[in-house]
């Protein structure tokens, strides 16, 4: 186990574990377009139109798919650029 | 329908008539009216949990990013104002806040009007039809849009 990173981690750090990588989820939701969703995977991931393609007809048809994972600090970037292009995303360990 | 926009290299064409600006230019103004405020209950799609499991972690995330999540909202709102008005986007930058700020408005109308993807969503008794035909209207034009984003 490694030291906490954070000195300032909240009480319920306790049922989170440092060393086991976090997966950001996008869930799916009624209104986001589905071009839409598809352009923001492929901008802001680098990915190509087919495999964005693949993880948002994935969230369609699935509620939910794993865009991204690693440590917390990049998840919660990954997080915070799919809330501000709107999308309903949010990250669970693994 | 053709399309709204046109790209020549950066800048972007908007092409709408004065009742499709009026309509758009007054709903953005009831948007920002929303986000400065801040308790409309339909404001929440913008705002999603991080960490919906784990509270304080999220009260943490919030205290982050919550104030500059809200100030480039309010930023981008600026950029489609002064798009509406001179009916262009003159670079990357304004097409890419242009893009986010129609879907953050399409997100509040939809919340709205509790659009849910089946069958039956459309204007509803008792619901304003003015608000769904914006709603529709912003689809289009964000389809347009897309169509046109530079990777």
């Amino acid at each position: 186990m490694t030291a906490p990173t954070r000195v300032d981690e909240p009480d319920d750090v306790t049922v989170t574990d440092t060393d086991r990588p976090w997966s950001v989820i996008v869930w799916d939701d009624p209104i986001n377009l589905m071009s839409y969703v598809t352009f923001v995977f492929q901008k802001l991931f680098g990915f190509t139109k087919e495999k964005a393609t693949g993880l948002m007809l994935e969230v369609h048809n699935n509620g939910r798919t794993t865009v991204t994972s690693g440590a917390r600090e990049k998840a919660e970037m990954d997080v915070y650029r799919l809330h501000e292009h709107g999308l309903w995303a949010t990250m669970e360990q693994a | 329908m053709d399309s709204l926009l046109t790209r020549r290299g950066d800048r972007v064409t908007i092409e709408l008539d004065e009742a499709q600006q009026a309509a758009l230019s007054g709903t953005f103004v009831q948007l920002r009216e929303m986000l400065v405020d801040g308790t409309d209950q339909h404001l929440k799609r913008l705002f999603p949990a991080a960490y919906p499991e784990h509270p304080e972690l999220d009260a943490e995330y919030r205290r982050l990013v919550g104030d500059d999540l809200l100030a480039r909202k309010l930023d981008a709102i600026d950029v489609v104002e002064a798009a509406l008005t001179s009916g262009e986007l003159k670079d990357d930058e304004a097409f890419f806040a242009w893009m986010g700020s129609l879907n953050d408005l399409r997100l509040v109308l939809g919340s709205k009007l509790e659009v849910d993807g089946s069958d039956d969503d459309g204007p509803n008794e008792g619901q304003d039809e003015m608000a769904w035909a914006i709603y529709q209207f912003l689809g289009y034009l964000l389809e347009c849009t897309v169509e046109i984003a530079p990777l």
